[in-house]
């Protein structure tokens, strides 16, 4: 929590944050729910989006219409953000419509007005849109390089949902997951910007309020299993593609690991910046891709750790066999000190542009709840990297991401890549096909 | 345009050099005149702070707004080059010379420059557009002569050379893969602005076309450099939290010694005016149809874009709006909606992007817009409506100025473009005084479909007779 934030106790028991900073004058209000698309029933994935959705469409004698128009007349937005583990609403409003913003959002959360029409006119839309996803290769190859690494787990499944589980989808269970998903248990409030800390309590009182005082649905997950053993390669078959598009990976990094810091740290280094050696190996040397990097997203439990990159095909094979050599030498040769130590004052110096302004400060606490994490997440982020040494460093690669089982995950045109992919894969332990329109 | 201005030019609002000596003398109250060689040339409200200009003798302009919000500064670099300013058989020299930019100068092996950013935390990118190119970086204000001595250092030393551009062009080519040949939208964007324009370079997407950009040579991008990079076809703008004695003097000591050049008169054509829709057709991999409309519009300048940015906010801006509630919610015919009333220096396009529900005929949805579009020419838009508009754009304003790069980036688009570096402010001025019967007349000026260019996307196994529309289209 930055040195800024003020936490405030509620009369309801709940936590509050507040960032004042009357520069501009804009309001970021945040309210975060325990569980997310992880979290939706068995059978009915995409439910905590649609109800997200639905909550904005029939409003305590509003219209959809007229709610939205009533939003957008305040100089105001606001949207539902989905995580895995968390469900967030996002919002901004001109300062000085702050108190009216507020109200209305209490009115959309005291109760789901929406007739049964318009929940289902709702659902045939969110049908609508999986078929837009497939237009977006990065979008297809995300999808189902999690869902092969995650198969079974909570972090396998998808916001979006699919035709089948958005079709057994009624407007009762949307009903019921609202009242479920939205109550005043483990619900964390916060807001930024300019907002006095006694509006703040007094607003956030006021929407609380509205919410139910059910308990909350369990935000836990188990841990993802280890993935199979030996290099898989999944390939979504898409027509008419002149780029490849490449994501290779297995689990990655806890934020409660001891070598989280470490992780992150060999991460930054292998494929976290223009100076990193994926970028300068694969785009500056050879101009293979626009974009070269690799990731350690962070949940409530250990994620996911991936390369990616998008490569003419005729050169996607030959920028497959360099991706896994170069892991494989990571984790053979570990980095260099030299390395090390820029790579450190990167992310300790550029974390000036994780805190400078009141919204970026209020994710963090936001954070530290909704996922779970050491109270000392982000205000020992520095002094950590600050402390990792190149061998604590080189022990976490060596351990966390050996490159002897991977998912590889490819959106490309088979019949123009495939055999050379295999081809240039070594120790290839199975391969699967499917077409895009299945992704 | 800004072309060629000599130090003690007359200001971007074409004030007498004797009106703008008097506004300096007012404000010298508040504002310490440099020493030489910089002339402070004016100030400039911005919003409830002050821009400041200054000029260098070879041309160099620097807008400094002092921000100390955070400990941080951003450093821009406006160039008065874009895409407008290629020829054909040489298009997206501007956006590859971008990319060339971060790599080797004479005193910078390469790597250099990102290593250099990177060791002090700094965040760094550079975009180019039709009427220019921009580079920044966010860094710590501490570090503030690094961005100046590297921004001066590569617009003044870099070395283009075998074999940094065929690996360059290799990453553009793959960036050309992934934003166009691979992107419905992207290749149906630049399918519309190649028949929507015929003469002006607008024509050509600001990538380039995949032909040209496997050509250049070195000694293209070599040609380019010394032509448009130079002190007096850039606009330095820095906000942030360093001093404004510190920030004179490190960007005269480091661009202060460098000749101004000959920056050749611009010759765009006139774009001739439209007088029937045209219509091109595309066949891609994907589910649901496509419909792209762009109508011949207003530039960024012109007095009607104020009232036509309301227009498409009533039609476009947020599920309120008249065309989402029809298209999406009412009749169920599309799953997305976008428009957008382009921000250049000519005349560009109001475009609107619909993606089709699988199974709904992309002229379905052109029917609905067209009707829309038919009821706002005939009544005026309710007030509620033209001010829930205006309360979004608000609102899209003050989003923007939340860091010191979103103000950075404000001061020098509205200074590129219009030479108005508080252009943003203005702009919402004048999004107050729209009224509904401005709305009403932008839509009967502009929304004529003799000025239209349509861009239909169909599934790839329609139609296979349609594949001859296409290929006319490209």
């Amino acid at each position: 929590m930055s040195a800024r934030t003020i936490s405030l106790p509620l009369s309801t028991g709940q936590r509050l944050f507040v960032e004042p900073d009357a520069r501009i004058p804009l309001v970021t209000f945040n309210i975060t729910f325990p569980g997310g698309y992880a979290h939706d029933p068995h059978g009915k994935d995409g439910l905590s989006r649609l109800v997200g959705r639905v909550l904005r469409r029939g409003v305590d004698g509003l219209s959809a219409n007229e709610f939205e128009a009533a939003i957008d007349g305040l100089g105001a937005e606001f949207a539902f953000d989905i995580s895995a583990s968390a469900t967030q609403l996002q919002g901004q409003v001109i300062a000085r419509n702050a108190d009216a913003f507020i109200d209305l959002l209490a009115r959309m959360f005291a109760r789901l007005t929406a007739p049964d029409a318009e929940i289902q006119k709702t659902i045939r839309e969110a049908v609508s849109e999986l078929s837009e996803a497939r237009d977006n290769d990065r979008v297809l190859l995300h999808r189902a390089f999690r869902g092969a690494l995650f198969h079974g787990h909570g972090y396998s499944r998808s916001a979006l949902g699919d035709e089948t589980t958005l079709g057994a989808i009624t407007p009762a269970d949307v009903r019921d997951f609202a009242k479920r998903r939205f109550v005043r248990d483990g619900a964390t409030i916060g807001f930024a910007g300019a907002i006095a800390p006694e509006s703040a309590v007094r607003l956030a009182e006021h929407l609380l309020a509205a919410l139910g005082t059910t308990p909350a649905i369990p935000a836990t997950l188990p841990p993802p299993s280890a993935p199979k053993a030996g290099r898989h390669l999944l390939f979504v078959d898409k027509p008419e593609r002149t780029q490849t598009q490449l994501q290779i990976g297995r689990l990655g990094t806890s934020p409660h690991d001891p070598d989280h810091a470490a992780l992150l740290l060999g991460n930054a280094i292998f494929g976290g910046s223009f100076t990193s050696r994926m970028m300068q190996e694969i785009r500056v040397k050879r101009g293979w891709s626009y974009g070269a990097g690799s990731r350690l997203p962070i949940d409530r439990e250990r994620h996911e750790f991936s390369m990616y990159c998008a490569t003419a095909s005729e050169d996607a094979a030959a920028c497959i066999a360099l991706q896994i050599g170069m892991l494989e030498k990571l984790v053979a040769e570990g980095v260099t000190e030299r390395e090390t130590s820029a790579t450190t004052k990167f992310l300790v110096k550029s974390w000036a542009f994780e805190v400078d302004t009141a919204e970026k400060r209020l994710v963090h606490p936001l954070d530290v709840v909704a996922l779970a994490l050491p109270e000392d997440y982000y205000s020992g982020y520095t002094a950590r990297f600050a402390a990792t040494s190149r061998e604590a460093t080189n022990a976490a690669i060596a351990r966390r991401l050996p490159a002897d089982d991977l998912m590889i995950c490819v959106v490309g045109t088979a019949g123009d890549v495939l055999e050379g992919l295999q081809k240039a894969i070594p120790n290839l332990a199975s391969t699967t096909i499917i077409p895009y329109t299945a992704a | 345009m800004r072309a060629n201005p000599a130090p003690q030019r007359t200001d971007e609002f074409g004030m007498s050099k004797l009106e703008a000596a008097a506004r300096a003398a007012v404000i010298a109250v508040t504002v310490k005149v440099p020493s030489a060689p910089w002339t402070f040339v004016e100030t400039i409200a911005f919003g409830t702070d002050a821009i400041e200009r200054y000029a260098l003798p070879n041309g160099l302009s620097l807008l400094y707004l002092f921000d100390d919000s955070a400990p941080v500064v951003t450093y821009h670099s406006w160039f008065n080059v874009g895409s407008r300013h290629e020829r054909e058989g040489k298009t997206g020299l501007a956006h590859l010379f971008e990319h060339l930019m971060f790599n080797e100068t004479k005193k910078l092996r390469a790597g250099m420059f990102d290593k250099k950013l990177e060791e002090r935390g700094a965040e760094s990118n550079a975009s180019t557009w039709f009427d220019w190119t921009n580079y920044y970086e966010s860094l710590p204000a501490a570090d503030f002569g690094v961005a100046v001595s590297l921004e001066a250092e590569r617009m003044e030393n870099l070395v283009l050379r075998e074999p940094v551009v065929t690996a360059e062009k290799g990453v553009v080519m793959n960036e050309r893969r992934m934003r166009v040949e691979d992107d419905i939208e992207g290749i149906a964007n630049e399918v519309l602005w190649a028949n929507a324009y015929l003469k002006h370079p607008y024509h050509w997407p600001t990538i380039g076309w995949m032909k040209d950009i496997e050509g250049f040579t070195p000694a293209d991008c070599e040609e380019f450099y010394r032509t448009f990079y130079a002190p007096n076809n850039a606009t330095v703008v820095v906000v942030g939290a360093v001093k404004r004695n510190i920030v004179l003097a490190k960007i005269a000591s480091a661009y202060g010694h460098m000749p101004a050049a000959k920056i050749p008169a611009e010759d765009v054509p006139a774009e001739p005016f439209q007088r029937e829709e045209r219509v091109a057709t595309l066949h891609k991999p994907t589910n649901g149809e496509k419909l792209l409309l762009g109508w011949k519009g207003p530039a960024l300048g012109d007095f009607d874009h104020p009232a036509f940015a309301v227009l498409n906010e009533i039609l476009t801006g947020g599920r309120a709006a008249r065309l989402h509630g029809r298209l999406i919610q009412t009749d169920e015919l599309a799953t997305e909606l976008r428009g957008w009333v382009s921000t250049f220096r000519d005349p560009g396009l109001y475009e609107l992007w619909a993606t089709a529900r699988p199974g709904v005929d992309a002229g379905a949805v052109l029917t609905a817009i067209e009707n829309e579009i038919e009821k706002i020419q005939t009544d005026v838009p309710l007030d509620s409506e033209v001010e829930r508009a205006k309360a979004r754009l608000e609102l899209a304003l003050v989003q923007s100025l939340d860091t010191t790069a979103g103000k950075a980036e404000q001061i020098g688009f509205y200074e590129i473009v219009l030479g108005d570096p508080s252009g943003a402010f203005r702009r919402l001025e004048r999004y107050r005084r729209v009224t509904a019967s401005d709305v009403r007349t932008v839509a009967r000026r502009y929304l004529r479909t003799e000025t239209r260019t349509r861009v239909v996307v169909l599934p790839s196994d329609e139609s296979p007779e349609s594949k001859d529309a296409e290929e006319a289209a490209q």
